[in-house]
This record gives C-alpha cells, structure tokens and sequence, in this order.
C-alpha cells in the first residue's frame, strides 16, 4: 500500500493550476483552429481548460480536449471523442520506462497508464505557445488521416 | 525525391510558424509572461527562438515597464523573471472582464469557506504544512488546495482593483 502512494505521489503535477496558463493555450489553440471554442470549468477558480471540437477524429461526431497547467509548467492534454476514445500527452514527475523525461504520452483508445503501454511524447517544445500550436497540428493531422496512427509522431514516416 | 526538409517535424514547424507570425519582441513578452522563475537571457532567447543580446534589450524594456524583474544572480550575471505585481494585475483584470462584482464578491465568500474546510481537514493551516505533517495524503486534494488559495487571492485584488479604479480619479465634490 505504501508503495503505491508513494507512487502516485510521484506521478502528480507539481504546483496550482495556473489560470493564466490556461486562458494563454485556449487563446493559442483558437487562433489556430476553426472547430474549437475553449472555455475554463469555472471562470475565477478553474481546474482545467475544456476545449470542445466540433468534430471527432474518424467516425467520432465530436471531440474535446481538457487541458491542465501548473505554474510549475507541468500539463496533461487529454483528448476524449464521443466514441470513448481517449489519449493524453502529459509533462510531470513519472517512472515509465519509455519516458526519457518528464513528457510522455498516454495512447488511444484509453489512454493506457500501463508502462509497457506508455510512449515517449513527440511534443519536444516547452512552453504553453508553442505546445498548444503542436497539439493543434498533432490533433489536426490525425482528423485529416481519419485515424490515431500518426497522432504522437513528430514526423510523418515516408 | 528530395530529403524531407526539417519543417515536417512537427517541433520545428509550430516554431517555424511562431517566429513567423511574431517579432522577437512579442516571443520575450509570451515566454516572460508565464516564467515565474528566473531564467538567464540564453534560456529566454532559446525560448523565444532569437539570440541572447536581442533578448537582454528586450528584457531591458520589459523590465522597465514593470513587465519583468530583473534578479541578482552573482557576479554580473542577471535572471529574469515575471513581476507578481504585473502578474496579479493582469489576472485581476482579466477577472473584472470575465464576471462582475457582485460575482467576485460571493466567490470570495465560498472559497474562504474551502480553504477553512480544507484546513479543518488537513488539520494543518497551509497545503505546504499539511504535505509535511500528514501521511499518505492525496497529493490531487492539496494540488487543489494551493489552486484556490491562489485564485482566492487573485479575486480579492480584482474587487480591491474595481474599488479603488471607481474612486482615484473624479470623486463628486460635496
């Protein structure tokens, strides 16, 4: 028992979610993506940012993504479809083996958080700019595919 | 067919863009705007995809504006960091666009009410305290903790700030 709390200790996001953070990535993504309209669970003391697609990738109809940052600059970014498929990448403390660091990536369909399961994430960039614009281009590939394949490679294989 | 250019990754395309879409001066704001620990002028120019010395001039006027402080890091090196009086200003604005006062007012009372329940919980008087003293306590209820206190904070400077915007300039002569 012990062992187990002291690893899910391990596995939390270090800090507050910072609401600032999450008004700058529902800004970002916006910008970029004509099918999302962001808004945070509670306006003065929220604890994650829900990001509503109007579509889903493949036969989903549609889709969200929910969103926490810390002012510790940990996050998770898990995706969810009206279908139940679910993937996450996320940035804080964690033993996978496949995560070289703090960001790894939780695949589809249920977002796996079996070590054998977890992958290192393709999203390399720190910072809330230039992760939320990789989300938007890692979920808008996969809705173009109509598939989850390619949904954390950084590159597209020939 | 030719070697993939680098802009297929995805990494180097979102920078590629943003340094596209931006000048150097707004990628120092966007990356100071959430550094809420120092960083040297090499970390914030890698950030913000331009060199160290466009960085430290930028960081100049940033700094001046109130945008940014600058720290002491030995020697003559200096880090920076987002100022928390710009921090809760901006947050505190942006409160005051989002919900009105009679909002804020209510919200200030319910979260006060969290965070006495959270102490009687805890039996400690800060999330800090009680990740000390307690043991296996669930690292998610202390994470919230910390999130309302800090927010709780931030709504009492909007009110504070409405307040005082009301009265500074043209109070009513009697």
């Amino acid at each position: 028992m012990e062992e187990n709390a002291s690893r899910e200790a391990s596995h939390s996001l270090r800090g507050p979610t910072d609401r600032g953070a999450l008004c700058d990535f529902r800004d970002v993504f916006e910008e970029m993506e004509p099918l999302a309209d962001g808004t945070l669970d509670d306006i003065i003391d929220p604890s994650e940012l829900n990001i509503q697609l109007d579509d889903g990738i493949g036969a989903a109809e549609s889709a969200r993504l929910d969103i926490d940052w810390t002012t510790h600059n940990d996050y998770n970014i898990h995706y969810t479809d009206a279908d139940g498929r679910d993937l996450r990448w996320d940035l804080h403390p964690n033993d996978f083996p496949a995560a070289s660091d703090e960001r790894h990536f939780h695949p589809p369909p249920n977002a796996s958080s079996d070590s054998e399961d977890v992958e290192e994430s393709c999203i390399e960039r720190r910072g809330i700019e230039l992760v939320a614009r990789a989300t938007q281009k890692l979920w808008r590939k996969a809705y173009r595919d109509e598939s989850f394949t390619g949904i954390n490679r950084a590159v597209d294989p020939p | 067919m030719p070697d993939s250019p680098p802009e297929d990754d995805v990494n180097e395309t979102v920078a590629a863009e943003w340094e596209a879409d931006t000048t150097p001066f707004e990628r120092v704001r966007t990356v100071m705007k959430r550094a809420y620990s120092p960083l040297s002028a090499p970390e914030i120019a890698e950030r913000a995809e331009t060199t160290p010395t466009t960085a430290r001039k930028h960081l100049r006027t940033l700094a001046e504006n109130g945008f940014v402080d600058e720290v002491p890091a030995g020697g003559d090196t200096t880090r920076y960091k987002r100022s928390n009086e710009s921090l809760v200003l901006e947050q505190a604005h942006d409160l005051l666009e989002e919900t009105d006062r009679d909002t804020l007012t209510s919200r200030i009372a319910a979260m006060r009410g969290e965070i006495r329940d959270y102490r009687n919980e805890f039996d400690a008087d800060s999330p800090e305290d009680a990740a000390v003293h307690a043991e296996n306590i669930d690292p998610e209820a202390l994470r919230e903790w910390q999130t309302t206190r800090r927010n709780l904070n931030i709504a009492k400077a909007a009110l504070a700030l409405g307040e005082a915007e009301d009265t500074v300039q043209m109070t009513e002569a009697l």
